[in-house]
């Protein structure tokens, strides 16, 4: 084994992601002269090592979400604390709980010396419905679309690393929130 | 060049060492403060066609401007008129024609091997002043037309070789002194880009003897290959192949300032700047900017020069980290800047004073998002979130004898903070895009050159950054008293992270994103009283407002613009400027942070004990010592009732989205210049289907 394996084990990736590596390995870490090309995969080893649950981990897209496959063929965003928030091509912020900060006093309290103007924006905070984990955070006008930060190619992912999905298809690259919104707005209109 | 690598090693390094020898030596031609004491220019060699094959350390974002000025020279029928001769020296400062601003000046000259144009060589620089109508310093937020850019020139003859003798021409030289506040400090600053550019002419001239011209022109295309693949290859391997969205906003509030001299300029706006990025599984980063609002009569027009130079900074940080610094990212990252928005002006009057500052920022949205994918593809090590948050601050005044003066400071150019990787937090002053090394000056030297600040402190601001699991970096405090200012003295401040609303609209993975920076004028204080005295002085505004809570500093009046950007601000002996900036974005959510590294930071009184209890839910307890200690129990209590605060302060998003979209059909903004926006950006085919798909507008609904 080589010391840039040996540096790269999954043992040491284990500990990068809980933030347990020392400094001076993750600057070794920067300097190999190429990356661990598995890296990927080992990642998704450890990360399914943390979760409670058996659902097989495709992707993270954040600190507390995944992109899981459910056994009926699904991909959908799920929590860390199990709670899932829907198809992944669908925003998950579509799906969390949202607290907007519409006032200067409660915009202080999360900007604690100056922030930005009430007048001007709203900060949405979304949280995760199963255990309130605070997901994401916007700073944007009202009116402003929830953002979709990411909509990865899953299929591009995995098989680049040499272990293609099974069920891959052009459709998994898609953006679908508009079919969610469209359907909110049916069933209000109805 | 593969049948002998080391031949072609040897060939690098020699390009490498030209340029930066370049620099290190040029710089003890100028007399500027940016130049000597931060090292703030570069040295460049660059195709005859203009891709920049090697530049120096140092405000290496030139490489992204500098090929639009050479197509633009080739554009205009520079060969033809004036012609491109062995013995020229070149001058531009033209943000029209592709250099960034009119502060960044560049000096080039052709290289010729016989009758051979083989490449250009350029010094570039900030100088202190290029002469803008309303801001000194170079930092002109307040610019309605072109017409107040100031001195513009290029791309142009300015010089000549007369034998081994480099000289300008006097009209040149005059005209820089006669159309600029800082005059001496132009020359002298002139006068190092071209020593740069001669020291790189001679190098050249030595590698082609010593390579041959054919390895010579065939070497620098190879640099350029092979370091496109290897920036392509890290987008391939490092990054999440997907479509990633991030933008940002900018209030501009010209409306009553405007109001009497340029009515084209007299309203408010708020710029939307819109990034859908898709990074491909072959290794390319296209990224669409459509949304972007459109030109205006104000100073946010990035032309394309000023555009590249300005996101070449992010990437360069963060992707470009190749042998030589050159023009292959260009190859691999394509921006699609929608024509006649703010990222493509396509008039001619719009003012171009600049438009780099705003590139600058929108490469921040560009890297910020590449650290996260690297995240999310499990190269943690790479992962961090670049910010880059220049804030300058000009001025301009008559001295005690008479003596017109101008200054343009850099303190918080030199030295930015560094975002939180997914494993540390931010960290303040600690990279530098513009030097090799963050640097902010030394107090003395800018005291010299800007007798009437006297710095009073350098300091953390408690509780000015973003909260999340890894905090953003601490926001650090410029404090000045204003001393013997002479006849009158004006500052204005300026900056790219942005006034009253956020440098960045989406907080990654549940922190808070990046916070806007301030600079609070105190008027007719006492604090030249007490520094008499050898009482306290506030050391940033917080502190300021808490003195005059307390009684201790009185104060005339106040001139709080809510933000950084300002326009001049005419100020007297003993008012006090206090800036606030660079406080950084975080990454994750506040209570997951560790305890531990709460009780650090409030022991190191970065973070305030009720901070630390309110938003990281992390309660502590003091002992007799004055030691602050984690209460455990109190700790896992004060966290379970901020979820549980979450939970019934929060609603579905289904509910705000319904609020929202009723607000958006009832065209129901809280300000005009909001509906404004939203009605421009819609102009955008792309964007129009975003908005109206995601709000599920009627087609002919109008905004």
């Amino acid at each position: 084994m080589s010391d840039n394996d040996q540096l790269t084990s999954k043992e040491n990736i284990r500990r990068l992601v809980e933030g347990e590596l020392p400094l001076d390995m993750i600057h070794e870490m920067v300097r190999m002269p190429a990356k661990d090309p598995d890296r990927f995969f080992k990642y998704l080893e450890v990360l399914q090592e943390r979760v409670a649950w058996d659902d097989r981990i495709l992707a993270r897209i954040s600190d507390h979400l995944y992109i899981v496959a459910k056994d009926g063929g699904e991909r959908v965003v799920k929590c860390d604390c199990g709670h899932e928030l829907g198809d992944y091509r669908i925003n998950w912020k579509m799906n969390a709980l949202l607290y907007c900060r519409r006032t200067q006093e409660e915009i202080g309290e999360v900007f604690t010396v100056h922030g930005p103007d009430h007048e001007l924006v709203e900060v949405r905070e979304f949280y995760c419905p199963g255990c309130q984990a605070q997901l994401g955070v916007e700073v944007v006008p009202i009116g402003y679309p929830f953002v979709f930060e990411v909509l990865p190619d899953l299929d591009a992912v995995h098989a680049n690393g040499g272990r293609p999905l099974p069920d891959a298809s052009p459709d998994w690259f898609d953006d679908h929130t508009a079919k969610q919104a469209a359907a909110w707005v049916s069933e209000v209109s109805a | 060049m593969e049948d002998d690598p080391i031949k072609f090693d040897k060939f690098q390094w020699r390009l490498f060492a030209a340029v930066n020898a370049a620099r290190e030596t040029s710089k003890y031609v100028s007399g500027s403060p940016a130049a000597v004491g931060m090292a703030e220019l570069v040295d460049m060699l660059a195709l005859p066609e203009g891709e920049v094959v090697a530049a120096s350390a140092g405000l290496a974002g030139h490489i992204g401007s500098f090929p639009i000025m050479v197509r633009t020279m080739a554009r205009n029928g520079c060969e033809d008129n004036p012609g491109i001769r062995d013995t020229d020296i070149w001058g531009c400062n033209d943000a029209r024609a592709g250099c960034p601003h009119p502060t960044d000046m560049y000096t080039y000259l052709p290289v010729f091997v016989g009758d051979e144009l083989v490449c250009w060589v350029a010094g570039a620089n900030h100088v202190a002043d290029s002469g803008h109508s309303i801001c000194a310093g170079g930092v002109s937020m307040y610019s309605p037309t072109t017409y107040c850019d100031g001195l513009v020139y290029g791309p142009m003859v300015i010089g000549q070789r007369v034998g081994d003798t480099y000289v300008h021409h006097d009209p040149f030289l005059r005209m820089m002194a006669g159309r600029t506040r800082t005059g001496s400090l132009n020359i002298l600053d002139e006068k190092m880009r071209l020593t740069g550019a001669v020291m790189l002419r001679e190098r050249v001239l030595e590698i082609v003897e010593d390579f041959g011209l054919d390895y010579f022109k065939r070497g620098c295309r190879e640099v350029l290959e092979r370091e496109r693949r290897a920036v392509s290859g890290r987008f391939q391997d490092w990054m999440m192949p997907g479509t990633y969205r991030t933008m940002m906003f900018r209030p501009i509030e010209y409306r009553e300032l405007m109001a009497s001299l340029y009515p084209q300029s007299a309203k408010n706006w708020i710029t939307h700047h819109h990034h859908t990025m898709t990074i491909t599984p072959e290794g390319r980063c296209d990224i669409d900017l459509t949304g972007t609002s459109s030109q205006d009569y104000h100073w946010q027009n990035a032309f394309e020069g000023p555009f590249k130079m300005g996101v070449t900074f992010s990437s360069i940080g963060f992707i470009g980290q190749t042998p030589l610094v050159n023009t292959s990212l260009s190859y691999v990252i394509t921006y699609d800047r929608p024509e006649g928005s703010l990222v493509n002006p396509t008039r001619e009057d719009v003012s171009a004073a600049f438009g780099n500052a705003l590139g600058a920022m929108h490469g921040v949205l560009d890297a910020r998002t590449w650290g996260f994918s690297s995240f999310l593809r499990g190269y943690l090590e790479e992962s961090y979130l670049l910010e880059h948050d220049w804030e300058l601050f000009g001025g301009e005044g008559i001295a005690r004898q008479g003596h017109p003066w101008a200054l343009g400071d850099f303190t918080f150019e030199g030295a930015e903070p560094r975002g939180p990787s997914p494993w540390r937090d931010g960290e303040a002053m600690t990279i530098g895009a513009g030097n090799p090394e963050a640097d902010w000056g030394e107090v003395e030297e800018w005291e010299y050159v800007e007798p009437p600040l006297v710095t009073i402190a350098r300091s953390f601001i408690p509780d000015f950054c973003a909260h999340g699991r890894h905090r953003g970096a601490i926001g650090v405090s410029l404090a000045q008293m204003v001393v013997d200012p002479g006849q009158f003295l004006t500052v204005n401040a300026c900056g790219y992270a942005g006034s009253k609303m956020n440098a960045v609209a989406v907080g990654i993975c549940g922190g808070y994103p990046h916070i806007n920076s301030k600079t609070t004028f105190f008027h007719d204080t006492n604090a030249a009283d007490r520094a008499a005295r050898s009482q306290d002085l506030p050391s940033d505004h917080v502190q300021a407002h808490r003195m005059i809570d307390e009684g201790s500093l009185t104060v005339g009046r106040i001139s709080d613009f809510g933000g950084h950007e300002t326009p001049p601000v005419l100020v007297k002996h003993g008012d006090l400027i206090c800036h606030a900036h660079h406080a950084g974005s975080a990454w994750g959510d506040p209570i997951d942070r560790r305890t531990q590294l709460v009780l650090e930071d409030v022991q190191k009184g970065w973070i305030s004990e009720g901070v630390a209890r309110d938003v990281y839910g992390v309660a502590l307890t003091r002992d007799e010592h004055g030691a602050w200690h984690v209460d455990e129990r109190g700790t896992e209590e004060a966290r379970q009732g901020i979820r549980e605060r979450r939970r019934t302060r929060a609603v579905s998003a289904r509910e705000v989205y319904e609020e929202e979209r009723a607000r958006v059909l009832a065209r129901d903004f809280p300000l005009e210049e909001l509906g404004e926006m939203y009605r421009d950006s819609a102009t955008y085919a792309g964007w129009r289907e975003v908005y109206y798909d995601f709000w599920q507008l009627p087609a002919d609904f109008a905004l």
